[in-house]
């Protein structure tokens, strides 16, 4: 798309690449303060036990040991989605690998030998281990009380009190079972998502320094606001003297949102009032701190023989694990969960429960893919009875410009067409096949953050003229400090050497919602764009004070002020901050964008009040190879295509696409969290297999540009979808090549060779 | 990260002085040469040696040369890398340059030795866990408790053999070197291996392995090794096959070995394949009956990747593919690795 800007939309390497792959970057396990103690954490070896009592007296004893436990501590739960945890185990531990004590000590080998001198003495209780086994009346349960746990995200928080049900929401338009009697045909299938892990290099860490009366924490977050809102309000200090500095993330996908190691942090740095540093194992974080949400997705769909879909009916059932941070994606799936199909009569139900194990949380696509596995895969079988081309299905029955989407939005701004022709094309759709090769094809979407999306930015100018931008979000390596810069020196007239950028500090950078579900480039790049115009015209201002120009007739051009009325005129940028920084004022541009319904450039008659632009669409098409003998899928070639509204640093862009797809091509065939007895038994990432650089097939990343209005120059976000269409397109893909259907993941070869055995006698 | 507890470190010049410092200090003592399984097992509590015995200043395992009627001698101090880069290794036995070359990372090959990876210790799914985990679980007859977790009525532990270089020396008829202060010895490779999880190894802890001869009538063998594993990288074998065998004149095959890695808790020899393959053209009927033996005395179990039920069909698909590979284009070079690559 032909278009004239000088930054946006050039390919540009991230500054601080060169420092990251060179091993200098500071991450969180590399921090470290004067006097630093090494905490270490106690945890339940039990997957569900009353704790008896716990004796930290010989632990104590140690020199130099700070031993703390539920009682040294805040009596208070917190949660981002339900408050239903607390810093240790009170009276009960729900899974294994819960904090029960705390030690820190100069070095970690006394840390570990003072939890080692800690007795606590349980009493093993009736544990829960699936989904379907705790929701069934007369399950053990996993929180006896909700009691005075909240949902500080949903205003219609519905859980089934006296079981293990923490949340049930339906969301249903029109007459879903007169149309399924209607439909021609009616498929039903039901498809398993197992639980992976985000899988970052960094593990978790966090310094804690509680000095006078303030905190200061180093940590790896994702959303340094929303954890020093919850840390003030657990430690009862205000937020101004808690301050939250994020350090480089290694990674987040998700698993860097919540809370981890800080609440201990910080609560061992005020007890023994010096430094406390701790840094996740590897193993710790395979145990307990997080994994997906898995869910069991249960999909009716109507059909009529052109193959026009006239009614669906979807039930998700959610296994959050022992904590409720599964609520995010269990309840988006009440827009998401359909995918993007026009379908009317639409019923959608969603359950989340409690189990004795690891919390599922937050993960890349948010609750997406585990629905897009299900609509997908059925999808594909509905094409095959109807003798339809998968492609032609979905071509028929895709949102378009105009439509009325699940949730009564109407569709703007969408390229999904373009996206499914386009990856269709780079697969070779049509194309004769090599035998025992298929290919498959998966369309998805994913809706906007909700309105409690707010960025700010500063952009200030500095005295030799080159500019700052201040931001609350955080990188966590997906290069948004790149692209925010990009959008600064587009707007300031700047090259990009002479724009800097600082993120997620509480202490100096403005408030930011975070960086999750695709939202950075859209909220915080709009925040970035309007501080970076504020600053431009006050720079202008000045400007024309000095020259006497109405600022109107001035303009900013190489890191000069021009005005095209008087060409013989300029005043580099640094003559004007002079100016500002003796005898005016520094120039600091202001900019927020966000919240609900502050959209006035929305092009289109909205029907909802609460409407946020900026659905995101794609479509990824593989081809793979299936060995007959040992149901060993080698995947060839894939090619994700994205409706990205407008590319604005198209490396960035490849980048995220790329490691994506190759994040869902481990959750399609290797990836899952296995356990025993609520144990997982393959913590480490030997045994928890994400692909190597073997399993890699060609990629190609395609970026379609329908500009979304509302967006940075038009841009929408791109992090998260590129995981989602993987496992239902290579399940698609295996299809094609062997006709037979997998309902669960991953796509083990076991579970390709038992299919094929299955469909040679005659099973479905 | 895990902590690598305290422990001394000695560092002798020759093996008799390794094999006498292990003698003497006894069951505190362990060996380490390249130390890329010794000291991750020794940070998750598996090992738990108060004296390491470095051998990274011994000379006289090392080296990889030919001798003109003793065969092709391997030193054990040798490198993963070097074993799978060496020319003789390549030209003469693919199936070793295969193995030694598709053994986890090029990083952990680059330090890793071949000595090292014959003796590597058994692996399971609760063994190989770090000790908080065991002491959760509880643990298993292997290390610290009195239980199998995989069979619980099983007396012995099942801790399988998860050498790739192992089952493909014992093919090729190698010959191991051992030395203690008590004097040298030397023995057929295959006889060093107990089908037990912890006593897998039929030497005493204080004999070390000088290296592996090849013999010279293994030369003209046409050999390959396939492996059976989640990734085309990093992960240990689920199952390994090699295979080896001499072509007559005429076509027919003249002697055969066929032995199978993680099947059990030592390298497995397919005592019947010369029964059914020997003496005649290795056509489709001998190699099905060859992989149908094999699959019969393969008995992979419920503790490593990949269902055991797999394991065990996928023996007569690998073995079935390997003599396939043998008969049809002769010595191959390095074997495929059968992972999704």
């Amino acid at each position: 798309m032909a278009d004239d800007y000088r930054v946006i939309g050039t390919p540009v390497i991230r500054p601080d690449g060169a420092e990251m792959i060179s091993g200098q970057a500071i991450y969180a396990p590399d921090v470290t303060q004067p006097g630093m103690l090494w905490g270490k954490i106690l945890r339940s070896p039990l997957p569900h036990a009353r704790v008896r009592s716990i004796d930290v007296e010989k632990a104590r004893a140690l020199p130099g040991v700070t031993v703390i436990s539920a009682r040294d501590v805040p009596d208070r739960r917190y949660g981002y989605a339900i408050e239903d945890e607390q810093i240790f185990a009170v009276e009960k531990v729900l899974y294994a690998g819960e904090p029960v004590a705390a030690a820190a000590a100069p070095d970690e080998e006394r840390a570990l030998e003072a939890l080692s001198l800690i007795e606590v003495e349980y009493e093993e209780l009736p544990a829960v281990f699936t989904a379907a086994e705790a929701a069934r009346d007369g399950a053990p349960l996993v929180h006896e009380e909700l009691g005075p746990a909240r949902s500080v995200y949903l205003a219609s928080w519905n859980p089934v009190h006296g079981t293990n049900i923490i949340h049930q929401a339906s969301h249903h338009r029109g007459d879903v079972d007169a149309a399924l009697a209607r439909a021609d045909y009616v498929f039903e299938d039901t498809f398993h998502a197992s639980q992976i892990h985000h899988g970052y290099m960094e593990p978790h860490a966090t310094l804690a320094a509680a000095r006078g009366n303030e905190v200061t924490v180093w940590t790896c977050s994702q959303e340094v606001f929303q954890l020093r809102t919850l840390l003030a309000g657990l430690f009862a200090i205000p937020e101004s003297r808690m301050r939250v500095i994020n350090t480089k993330v290694g990674g987040g996908f998700g698993g860097k949102i919540e809370p981890r190691l800080e609440p201990v942090a910080v609560a061992l740095s005020m007890h023994s009032r010096k430094p406390v540093k701790i840094v996740m194992t590897r193993a710790e974080e395979f145990t307990a701190a997080a994994g997906s949400t898995p869910a069991t997705v249960r999909v009716k769909t109507g059909v009529m023989k052109d193959g026009t879909l006239a009614a669906r009916d979807i039930d998700f059932l959610w296994d959050t694990g022992a904590h409720a941070e599964g609520l995010p994606p269990s309840n988006r799936a009440m827009k998401d969960g359909n995918g993007p199909y026009r379908v009317h009569d639409l019923r959608i139900s969603s359950t989340l429960v409690y189990t004795n194990k690891m919390r599922g949380t937050q993960l890349r696509g948010l609750g997406v893919p585990e629905g897009a596995f299900a609509i997908e895969s059925q999808m594909d079988m509905i094409a095959e009875r109807l003798g339809m081309d998968p492609l032609e299905l979905r071509l028929k029955n895709i949102l378009q410009e105009g439509d009325i989407n699940s949730i009564d939005d109407v569709v703007q701004s969408i390229g999904l067409q373009e996206c499914l022709e386009s990856v269709a094309r780079e697969i070779g759709w049509d194309e004769p096949k090599p035998p025992n090769v298929g290919r498959g094809l998966a369309v998805i979407a994913k809706s906007p953050t909700t309105h409690s999306s707010i960025s700010s930015a500063y952009v200030q100018f500095n005295e030799d003229g080159s500019a700052q931008v201040l931001v609350g979000a955080s990188e966590i390596g997906q290069g948004m400090s790149v692209v925010m810069c990009q959008i600064a020196a587009e707007v300031l007239g700047l090259p990009m050497e002479q724009v800097g950028i600082a993120s997620a500090d509480t202490g100096t950078t403005p408030y930011d919602r975070g960086t999750f579900s695709s939202r950075v480039t859209f909220y915080t790049g709009m925040a970035v764009k309007i501080a970076a115009e504020d600053a431009r015209n006050q720079l202008l201002d000045v400007a024309s004070r000095m020259v006497e120009i109405p600022r109107d007739d001035l303009g900013v051009a190489e890191e000069q002020v021009v005005s095209s009325a008087h060409p013989e005129f300029s005043l580099t940028f640094r003559e004007v901050l002079e100016r500002a920084h003796t005898s005016e004022r520094p120039i600091l541009g202001r900019g927020s964008y966000g919240g609900k319904g502050d959209y006035p450039t929305l092009p289109h008659k909205v029907q909802r009040k609460e409407y946020v632009p900026g659905w995101k669409y794609a479509a990824q098409a593989v081809e793979a190879e299936i060995d007959e003998e040992t149901g060993i899928v080698r995947v060839r070639r894939i090619a994700s295509a994205h409706d990205v509204g407008k590319s604005l640093n198209p490396t960035s862009v490849d980048g995220q696409i790329i490691g994506g797809v190759v994040m869902g091509l481990g959750y399609a065939l290797h990836e899952r969290l296995q356990f025993d007895q609520g144990r997982i038994i393959n913590p480490s990432f030997m045994d928890y297999k994400i692909p190597s650089s073997q399993e890699i097939p060609e990629i190609t990343p395609i970026a379609v540009e329908v500009p979304l209005p509302e967006g940075p120059f038009g841009a929408k976000g791109i992090g998260e979808l590129a995981i989602v269409g993987i496992a239902p397109a290579i399940g698609n893909a295996i299809h094609d090549a062997l006709g037979v259907r997998l309902r669960d993941l991953p796509l083990f070869p076991e579970r390709v060779l038992d299919a094929m055995e299955s469909q040679r006698k005659g099973k479905p | 990260m895990l902590r690598l507890p305290d422990f001394t470190y000695i560092r002798p010049r020759t093996l008799a002085e390794a094999a006498g410092v292990l003698q003497e200090l006894g069951a505190e003592a362990m060996a380490v040469a390249g130390g890329t399984d010794v000291y991750p097992k020794m940070k998750r509590g598996q090992f738990t040696p108060r004296y390491l015995v470095s051998l990274s200043r011994v000379e006289e395992h090392r080296g990889i040369r030919r001798e003109e009627a003793r065969g092709l001698w391997i030193g054990a101090g040798e490198t993963l890398t070097a074993v799978a880069g060496h020319a003789t290794v390549r030209r003469e036995f693919p199936a070793l340059a295969a193995a030694a070359g598709l053994v986890s990372t090029l990083q952990l090959r680059n330090a890793g030795t071949i000595g090292g990876n014959l003796f590597v210790d058994t692996r399971c799914n609760y063994y190989d866990q770090s000790f908080f985990w065991r002491q959760a679980v509880g643990f298993c007859l292997k290390k610290d408790g009195d239980i199998c977790l995989v069979a619980p009525k099983s007396r012995v532990c099942l801790a399988i053999c998860s050498s790739d270089t192992a089952p493909v020396l014992s093919s090729l008829g190698a010959e191991a070197v051992l030395v203690s202060a008590r004097g040298n010895r030397r023995v057929p490779l295959e006889t060093l291996y107990r089908d037990d999880g912890i006593d897998y190894l039929a030497k005493r802890p204080d004999e070390l392995l000088q290296g592996v001869w090849i013999p010279e009538s293994s030369f003209g063998w046409r050999n390959v090794y396939l492996k059976l594993r989640r990734r085309g990288s990093f992960d240990f074998p689920v199952l390994g096959v090699a295979a080896a065998l001499r072509l007559g004149a005429a076509g027919a095959c003249e002697a055969v070995r066929i032995v199978l890695t993680a099947v059990a808790s030592a390298p497995k020899v397919v005592e019947d394949a010369p029964r059914v393959l020997c003496g005649k053209p290795v056509d489709a009927a001998a190699i099905e009956e060859a992989a149908e033996l094999a699959m019969r005395v393969s008995h992979p179990l419920d503790n490593a990747d990949m269902d055991y039920w797999y394991r065990k069909r996928m023996t007569r698909v690998y073995v079935t593919r390997a003599l396939r590979q043998l008969a049809e284009v002769g010595a191959t070079t390095a074997g495929p690795d059968a992972a999704p690559v």
